[in-house]
């Protein structure tokens, strides 16, 4: 970045705020060329380069990158994210490598960094405000304008959480991962599905434990759940919504009596990438029918 | 002596096989034939993987001659500290399972038998599990192997004490307590998981899958002392392990020292098995696969079997993770799955050949 350009970028900053050194870092890379052979790995990663406009760029991606899928099927697959091999990686001649810092095994970043591929590693947290840094960091990697695509995404969080701050009655929603075999695999705390519970205005069931794990059904019936949470795949899988339905566990709440079950696909909702805001909303819209739900517009990364 | 041990070695049920073939191949030049494989699976591990190196390239950057820094990256950074971290474990492995044999007078024994692997898949997942609450900031990369050996080193000397008798080590009692140490530890293992989040779920699947993509320098430095003084130090069990085929009582009239062989035998082993499961996870069936082959093609007389034994499994396990990184490129297999893929097999075709041989 040169004097001129400073000058520049500092004066605007000085009118404008905080707003203005966003436009700064998006001038500074501006001019810079975006790297031509992109390897990804991280699910959320891959959603917003697509949706920043360099699904053309992208060479290679992880097995958690499965949004958008005309974008990500076609490209090779560099394995899963916590079994990464550096070979491989090496192997399609990536000019930038942006990696997720959830990636492994361990020691895989500092092999990568010591055969000296360009590489970005980008924090992720199953926080709704995570997804703003992470479109800053892949924009930043990119050498992309991301102004935007972050203030949309950040006007989109804003509609939701004006709707659902007011709101008093939280009520209690059960998110179930899985049902195989009869047996509910229930989200805990410290979850992705657990952060996407409380910004749309409800309160994760379960705060016993951490993460993921197999409930028993008097457990599920203590929990006294307001609403039943499922992925679309966890009903696919049983078949049928109503084979779910007919399990002890789930048969004896009210909630599943009452038909209040909502269905959604799981890398929508949990996918923590720039459509979290209209995930949100949906959810929020299900778990609180009266709320009168914002306007969000249909922005391009809405459509696969 | 050697008349007696000599007659063993025609009489085993195991030379006694119908494998012909083999034992042509073999009996001419065993060790030539076993070392020429081992040498082409090195240099198809050197000259085969997902970046597409020529042959020209490798040997060049293999001498620091080539003008491409990519190749010289490749072959030096990752191919040769994975091939020799691949040789040393598969070595390590596989004479680990020819002493666990020869001590258990059984072939159907895994060096994993006294709790040594269980134990360590014990520490690796406590580690993964626990590791950054109690040590919050601690790289992994070092506590991770660490604590697996440990795990086994620690398992495996319980399973030994508890199986020395008014200072006689009961063969019986190593394998039942080996079973019960195992089971504990199994037990543990699935607690860590209960208590794991998806993340480390899927780390601890993957590790006791087993895989070499963790190689690098320091680790050929830390281990290569670690699984090769044992192995040096093997020729000099032996005899006595060939007496031991006869029975413990018998071996001991023949005048071997056997609760001094049956403690080496222990010791060499927990710190071979330790410290290959400790950089590579829970890579299975070498131990059990090799020392057969082998035994096919030489016969069961120890003196010639840990050499060879050292060397195919050091094959096996090199030609395994050439497949593993190369065949779903660029993504990687863990090679686990490539030597059971291998070992399943063989392993029925061998039970089955018993069962005609031996009326199990």
């Amino acid at each position: 970045m040169n004097r001129r350009q400073f000058l520049e970028g500092a004066r605007i900053g000085l009118g404008l705020g905080f707003s203005a050194s966003v436009l700064l870092w998006t001038q500074g890379y501006a001019q810079r060329a975006i790297p031509k052979r992109v390897v990804i790995a991280g699910g959320a990663l891959t959603e917003i380069a697509v949706a920043l406009g360099a699904g053309k760029n992208l060479v290679g991606v992880d097995t958690t990158s499965l949004y958008p899928p005309t974008v990500v099927d076609p490209l090779p697959k560099i394995g899963y994210l916590r079994t990464l091999g550096a070979e491989g990686i090496l192997s399609l001649n990536p000019t930038l490598l942006l990696v997720s810092d959830q990636a492994g095994p361990p020691g895989i970043l500092d092999q990568l960094r010591s055969l000296k591929v360009p590489m970005a590693v980008v924090p992720e947290t199953f926080s709704v405000d995570n997804v703003r840094a992470k479109i800053i960091a892949v924009a930043t990697a990119l050498s992309i304008n991301g102004k935007s695509m972050l203030d949309a995404v950040t006007a989109d969080l804003t509609a939701v959480r004006s709707v659902i701050n007011p709101i008093k009655d939280r009520p209690k929603v059960m998110f179930i991962l899985s049902a195989a075999g009869g047996r509910l695999m229930v989200a805990g705390t410290h979850t992705a599905a657990a952060s996407m519970i409380a910004f749309a205005g409800g309160r994760n069931a379960i705060e016993e434990y951490e993460g993921y794990k197999p409930l028993s059904n008097e457990s599920a019936v203590a929990s006294e759940p307001d609403f039943i949470l499922m992925s679309g795949q966890t009903v696919e899988s049983a078949g049928a919504i109503d084979t779910i339905k007919s399990l002890p566990a789930i048969a004896s709440l009210s909630a599943a009596k009452a038909g209040r079950i909502a269905i959604m696909d799981t890398l929508y909702l949990l996918g923590f990438g720039p459509r979290i805001a209209h995930a949100a909303l949906d959810l929020a819209k299900c778990i609180h029918p009266k709320i009168i739900p914002p306007f969000l517009p249909n922005r391009p990364w809405m459509h696969a | 002596m050697d008349a007696r041990l000599r007659e063993i070695e025609t009489n085993s049920a195991l030379s006694g096989a119908k494998w012909i073939a083999l034992k042509h191949i073999g009996r001419s030049n065993p060790v030539a034939f076993v070392a020429m494989a081992l040498v082409l699976a090195v240099i198809a591990s050197l000259a085969i993987g997902p970046v597409s190196l020529s042959f020209e390239d490798v040997l060049k950057s293999l001498f620091h001659l080539g003008t491409d820094p990519r190749a010289e990256t490749v072959v030096w950074q990752l191919r040769l500290p994975r091939t020799l971290v691949g040789m040393i474990v598969g070595a390590g492995l596989a004479v680990s399972g020819a002493l666990m044999q020869g001590l258990f007078r059984n072939p159907m024994v895994d060096p994993g038998l006294i709790g040594i692997a269980p134990g360590a898949a014990m520490g690796a997942a406590a580690v993964i599990v626990f590791g950054n609450r109690i040590f919050p900031g601690l790289e992994v990369l070092y506590l991770l192997p660490l604590c697996a050996f440990m795990g086994g080193m620690i398992v495996a000397l319980m399973v030994y004490r508890a199986a020395v008798i008014e200072g006689r080590t009961s063969i019986i009692m190593l394998l039942l307590v080996g079973i019960a140490m195992t089971a504990i530890c199994s037990a543990a293992t699935g607690f860590f998981v209960h208590l794991s989040n998806e993340r480390q779920i899927r780390d601890i699947t993957f590790w006791t899958m087993g895989s070499l993509g963790g190689a690098r320098w320091e680790i050929v430095y830390v281990l290569t002392p670690c699984i090769l003084i044992p192995l040096l130090i093997t020729p000099w069990l032996a005899r006595g392990l060939d007496a031991l085929n006869l029975g413990e009582r018998e071996a001991a009239y023949l005048g071997f020292p056997i609760e001094k062989l049956k403690r080496w035998v222990c010791l060499l082993t927990a710190i071979m098995v330790g410290g290959c499961v400790a950089v590579s996870g829970v890579v299975g069936f070498i131990g059990l696969l090799v020392p057969h082959v082998i035994r096919l093609i030489v016969g069961p007389a120890y003196r010639r079997l840990i050499p060879l034994t050292a060397l195919g499994g050091a094959t096996l396990l090199v030609f395994a993770d050439m497949i593993a990184r190369w065949i779903v490129a660029p993504a990687e297999l863990p090679v686990g799955i490539i030597t059971s893929l291998i070992g399943g097999p063989f392993f029925l075709v061998l039970l089955i050949q018993m069962r005609r041989s031996l009326t199990l």
